[in-house]
């Protein structure tokens, strides 16, 4: 079926691969040794130059620039693999089942989905937070829903094609239910590729709408837990003084990680329509 | 003719009923919760209940739904709890509305005309060096999330210039920093910023670079081009329709993403207001904001669906 071997050889998809396992690694490293932001700190080494015990220096209250960013995957791992479980199932069920029975089931899904596209994401994000306390698993659930819509649509054009074409008039012939048509031979054999797509796009999107909210401050993550948003908004004090690879360390982080998702994304699409 | 009016009048038709579903789910989720907004900002039961009655809060929800409707016809979205205490949304948007148009306008511009020139470079035939290089410039620049985008930015113009200024070179340019008033630098960055960031530019380049590929594929602008017919004249009315769905759905992220640009850059417009707002849990401020922003977005579908009616004889007859 699904030949893994075929999709690393691509560059593309290789560096995306590498940084998802570097970010898995990472997690399970810190859950293993915990990091406390409180007990990092010391006011001997503030702004400590590089060195083999703090290769990445120390911030502007002598905490590990390293450990603050190994720590920083914490707070949108969970919760974008979270956000990507909610917008899968509920994409894939609610565009699957509209396009599959169309009806008014299809009617309404199609309703809910466009209240969710009308509001402007962040936009929306920040109504919810300003009326619900939730922390990041809040945002986390909030982005995959605004981001179901975009997955629906895909499976849903997918489902509509696929079900007038011969192999799956067969299918129902030979008494095969309509889950198993659906969800076997339609979706899990052709639609695989262009929702694992949207899927690594939406753990972008969370690390994105995470690093952002934390770096505006209020709703992200709060001092003194790292999170690369926060981290750069400390650091945007500091850099006119010279601490430049404070700022670029977790920008960077937050670039390589970004770009390594996006660019899996795309591969596992092209490699998928070849 | 008939079906043609019956199609509009479904559209119309499907943008109320999401119209309405919008702002309910603004109102019942504000209401739903009133707990952690009004707690904060009354001290005593008896304040608590003097506010509820006054914002109408003691009464149904249903009711509280209809009689914000009856306000919205008057453009009324009452008063502002905390940010500007006791000033009404309407006069305060006012002015922010128009700051933000200022930037998402030009932003707009910018990201299709962009895309567009590099989509004609593109199709350019030669040079395949750095038509490479810029393509994934281009895409590797989207990338980058608005805030860093709009930081790095910042940066390239401050650090070199606190250099100068620290050596005596020259003196303090009146746009270090990112004062309040607005420069037309800062104006201009957050352009840039807003256009390319949060992969809005190597979206909207890849959507309208496939549409592009289809239309001049298909035999009715091969023949044209074959009998020696204008190419633009049949090129333009058709890009429009796919390039205003493009538009619409992009629409939405650079309403969102103003909130993010006008604070990176200072600029007090509706973003850095239903920010603020969020924060302090201004909640009739959030709402009037939310809510037409939302409307705003609902009626850009609606237009550029029946674009795609008026301009699409297939369509019409559906």
């Amino acid at each position: 079926m699904w030949n893994v071997l075929t999709l690393l050889r691509r560059p593309k998809a290789a560096f995306g691969v590498a940084v998802l396992l570097a970010l898995t690694l990472i997690r399970i490293y810190d859950a293993v040794w915990p990091y406390d932001p409180v007990a990092d700190v010391d006011m001997a080494r503030i702004f400590a130059p590089l060195s083999l015990e703090h290769p990445l220096g120390t911030d502007q209250v002598g905490r590990d620039t390293l450990l603050r960013i190994l720590h920083g995957t914490e707070a949108f791992y969970f919760p974008g693999l979270a956000a990507c479980a909610l917008a899968a199932i509920g994409g894939i069920v609610g565009g699957g089942l509209s396009g599959f029975y169309g009806g008014v089931f299809a009617g309404t899904f199609r309703y809910v989905t466009a209240l969710i596209t009308a509001f402007p994401r962040f936009i929306l994000i920040l109504l919810v937070c300003s009326i619900v306390e939730g922390g990041m698993y809040l945002i986390a659930a909030l982005t995959g829903l605004v981001y179901l819509p975009q997955v629906a649509e895909t499976v849903y054009r997918k489902v509509l094609y696929f079900r007038s074409t011969e192999f799956i008039e067969a299918a129902k012939v030979h008494g095969l239910s309509d889950g198993r048509v659906l969800f076997y031979h339609i979706l899990w054999y052709n639609c695989l590729p262009p929702i694992l797509k949207h899927l690594l796009y939406l753990f972008g999107y969370v690390i994105l709408i995470e690093t952002s909210l934390s770096y505006l401050g209020g709703f992200g993550v709060q001092e003194p837990d790292p999170s690369w948003g926060n981290m750069l908004a400390q650091a945007r004090e500091y850099i006119l003084q010279g601490q430049y690879v404070f700022a670029i360390a977790p920008a960077t982080a937050i670039l390589i990680t970004i770009l390594g998702l996006v660019s899996l994304g795309d591969a596992i699409n092209e490699w998928g329509a070849r | 003719m008939r079906g043609l009016l019956f199609t509009i009048a479904r559209k119309v038709a499907f943008f109320l009923a999401v119209l309405i579903g919008v702002s309910f789910a603004i109102i019942a989720l504000s209401r739903a919760v009133p707990g952690d907004a009004i707690d904060q900002i009354t001290d005593t039961p008896e304040q608590r209940a003097q506010l509820e009655a006054m914002l109408g809060l003691d009464r149904s929800l249903v009711s509280q739904y209809l009689h914000w409707w009856g306000n919205v016809f008057r453009l009324d979205f009452g008063e502002s709890w905390v940010l500007r205490q006791g000033e009404r949304v309407s006069v305060l948007i006012g002015p922010a509305i128009w700051k933000t148009t200022k930037l998402i306008v030009p932003a707009l511009a910018l990201t299709f005309g962009g895309a567009f020139l590099l989509i004609a470079l593109f199709r350019f035939d030669g040079l395949p060096w750095i038509k490479k290089v810029i393509g994934s410039s281009a895409h590797l620049l989207s990338v980058i999330p608005l805030f860093l985008l709009g930081y790095l930015l910042i940066m390239a113009f401050n650090v070199p210039v606190y250099a100068l200024m620290e050596r005596g070179v020259i003196g303090r340019p009146a746009w270090f920093a990112l004062p309040a008033e607005e420069t037309l630098l800062k104006y201009a960055l957050a352009v840039v910023t807003l256009a390319v960031g949060n992969g809005t530019l190597s979206d909207v380049l890849l959507h309208l670079e496939s549409e592009v590929t289809q239309l001049v594929r298909q035999e009715f602008m091969v023949s044209t081009r074959a009998r020696g017919g204008s190419f633009w004249r049949h090129f333009v009315p058709n890009i429009l329709v796919p390039t205003m769905t493009v538009f619409v759905n992009k629409a939405g992220f650079f309403l969102g993403g103003v909130v993010v640009v006008e604070y990176v850059f200072n600029i007090n417009g509706i973003g850095m207001m239903i920010w603020s707002a969020a924060n302090l849990r201004d909640v009739p401020l959030v709402i009037a904001i939310t809510f037409l922003v939302a409307a705003l977005v609902a009626f850009l579908h609606l237009s550029g669906d029946l674009l795609q009616v008026a301009v699409d004889p297939r369509v019409r007859e559906s």
